[in-house]
């Protein structure tokens, strides 16, 4: 599905990240971790084929469909509308969508459970809609691989489970391809099969039960974080604990 | 149902105004008689007034509303592409162009088909020169297309400059002037049948286009993430908006406002999506142009430029709606 090999990404003139290398198989799902600044929407950006890589290689089979961190994009567009606009890619340029993608759309709609919100304008969404409503575009256009930057960061947690659960059944479904970028370890930890953990000096890329720790967390986060487990040890957290507690005056 | 029935009445009113009134005053009588006539010889008619309504007046009606519909249709494109609503056709650098073309033609030549020809020429050069100096390593962004569009712009009003400095005070000095500030009292079928078919097939493929303006709207990563050919799809847009706005100006001068004006009118009648908006657009386009050009004709015994009342319309106008829209 992906392969990754002797990648390096920069950034202006800075590199960020060197000799990468992986692969990832179709119905994958892998997580990107790692501070601010790290390169994490640079590295997705180039996997998307957004940008060129420094050196290295990207080879995808199939689609990729690319959501932005900043999904507040400006549309008077309704969202029916909206997610028409992932047929681009089948159209020729004198053709207008059909009924058969319209129903393609609406589908798609459907799956995420947006169809009460067809008519609606994209512009009055909250920003948890807008963000399914920008997956289900992708998922209109058939994309194999959807690359997500920071889906999470923007939603409540209401929403950030719903759309993880959504992923979830997709890769179940269509065995969609997912990569996404988040700051909450245990999203990676929960969803992903496959991780990679991108520090300043270094990057550690594997399987995601293999190199979630909070070793590493704490190394390449530089705070500390501790595992707690639930459901009598199945489930694993990771929280972060500070090592000095703010101080609350009394 | 009754909304519609007004504005079916309103389509065919204002053209029969137009047509109709004027110096010479006609009645709506005589405009059928003519048409009558163009089919079956039948009434006996003044041949001043008949001359006047089918060599003057309907030649120009039809340029002033073909020029409206394609300005109109340019100005809803480019706020699409550039996903902003401050952008009309001048912009893009082709009118400065256009208008040198023109007034050098005037100032070389009597030949008005010279004018024409230069003014079309020298819009789509204006255009070459936003190609090259905003393509960076076989990339545009949308700022660079803008500060290109206003470099191409400022250079080819320079040059304006220099032709009106160079021309003859008393002769070419005020035609160039004149031309400048745009009028259709030169429309005729030659001119039309030269620039009609050019600027209608560049609108109809703007209207097709309209799904790709949507898709572009969204913005280069989104677009391209999407599988568009942003960089293919946005300078066939341009092209496009390049050949209708140089023969706006090549048969009617410099005709500002109307562009940036009507897609904001347009969206309070249409759908949302640039398919709608841009034909939409065209519609309101040609109708507020005709608008305009009986205003040009009819406020005063003298030709008022055409430039001077969409200006004096548009600017006003414009200011009201964006101020409606920022309430909102």
């Amino acid at each position: 599905m992906l392969t990754v090999s002797n990648l390096a990404v920069e950034r202006g003139k800075k590199r960020l990240i060197q000799n990468l290398d992986f692969e990832l198989l179709q119905g994958s799902c892998l997580g990107v971790v790692g501070p601010n600044g790290v390169g994490k929407s640079s590295l997705l950006r180039v996997l998307a084929g957004l940008d060129d890589p420094a050196s290295g290689s990207v080879v995808v089979s199939g689609t990729v469909a690319y959501l932005p961190q900043d999904v507040n994009l400006k549309s008077d567009l309704n969202v029916l509308e909206m997610v028409l606009l992932g047929r681009a890619r089948y159209l020729k340029w004198y053709q207008q969508p059909n009924s058969l993608d319209r129903k393609e759309a609406e589908k798609w709609l459907q799956v995420m459970s947006l169809e009460h919100l067809a008519q609606s304008s994209f512009m009055t969404l909250s920003g948890g809609q807008k963000q399914l409503v920008l997956i289900a575009q992708a998922l209109t256009s058939e994309c194999d691989l959807l690359i997500l930057d920071e889906p999470s960061s923007a939603l409540d947690l209401q929403n950030q489970e719903k759309l993880f659960a959504i992923l979830n059944e997709l890769q179940e479904v269509k065995s969609l391809t997912v990569i996404f970028s988040t700051h909450d370890p245990n999203h990676a930890f929960h969803f992903c099969n496959h991780l990679i953990m991108l520090g300043f000096s270094k990057h550690y890329c594997g399987s995601c039960q293999q190199i979630m720790t909070s070793q590493l967390l704490n190394e390449i986060y530089n705070v500390n974080f501790e595992e707690f487990f639930w459901n009598e040890g199945n489930l694993k957290y990771f929280v972060h604990v500070p090592t000095s507690p703010p101080q609350t005056p009394r | 149902m009754l909304k519609k029935l007004g504005l079916v009445l309103l389509a065919v009113t204002i053209p029969v105004l137009y047509i109709t009134s004027g110096q010479l005053n006609s009645s709506v009588a005589d405009l059928g008689k003519i048409i009558v006539n163009l089919f079956h010889p039948t009434f006996e008619l003044d041949s001043i007034i008949e001359r006047v309504i089918l060599l003057i007046r309907i030649p120009r009606a039809l340029t002033a509303m073909i020029c409206g519909a394609g300005l109109a249709a340019c100005g809803c494109a480019l706020q699409g592409v550039f996903a902003n609503p401050l952008i009309g056709p001048q912009i893009i650098g082709v009118y400065s162009g256009a208008a040198f073309g023109g007034a050098l033609g005037i100032l070389i030549s009597e030949n008005s088909f010279l004018t024409l020809s230069f003014a079309f020429l020298f819009g789509l050069v204006a255009m070459i020169l936003v190609f090259v100096v905003a393509r960076v390593q076989g990339y545009t962004s949308r700022l660079t297309l803008v500060l290109a569009g206003i470099v191409s712009s400022s250079f080819f009003l320079a040059l304006v400059s220099m032709v009106k400095f160079v021309a003859d005070p008393d002769d070419k000095l005020p035609a160039i002037t004149y031309w400048l500030m745009g009028s259709f009292a030169t429309a005729s079928y030659t001119k039309i049948q030269l620039v009609g078919p050019l600027i209608l097939v560049a609108l109809l493929a703007l209207i097709i286009l309209g799904y790709r303006i949507d898709v572009l709207n969204l913005g280069d990563d989104h677009a391209k993430s999407l599988g568009l050919k942003v960089e293919r799809n946005r300078w066939s847009v341009l092209g496009l908006v390049t050949v209708i706005c140089a023969g706006v100006v090549s048969v009617a001068g410099v005709v500002g406002w109307v562009g940036l004006v009507v897609p904001h009118i347009a969206r309070h009648f249409s759908k949302p999506n640039h398919f709608s908006l841009l034909i939409t657009s065209a519609c309101i386009g040609a109708y507020y142009m005709l608008v305009i050009d009986y205003l040009c004709r009819g406020l005063s015994s003298m030709e008022i430029p055409l430039g001077v009342i969409t200006a004096l319309i548009g600017a006003p106008f414009f200011a009201y709606l964006l101020r409606r829209r920022l309430g909102s």
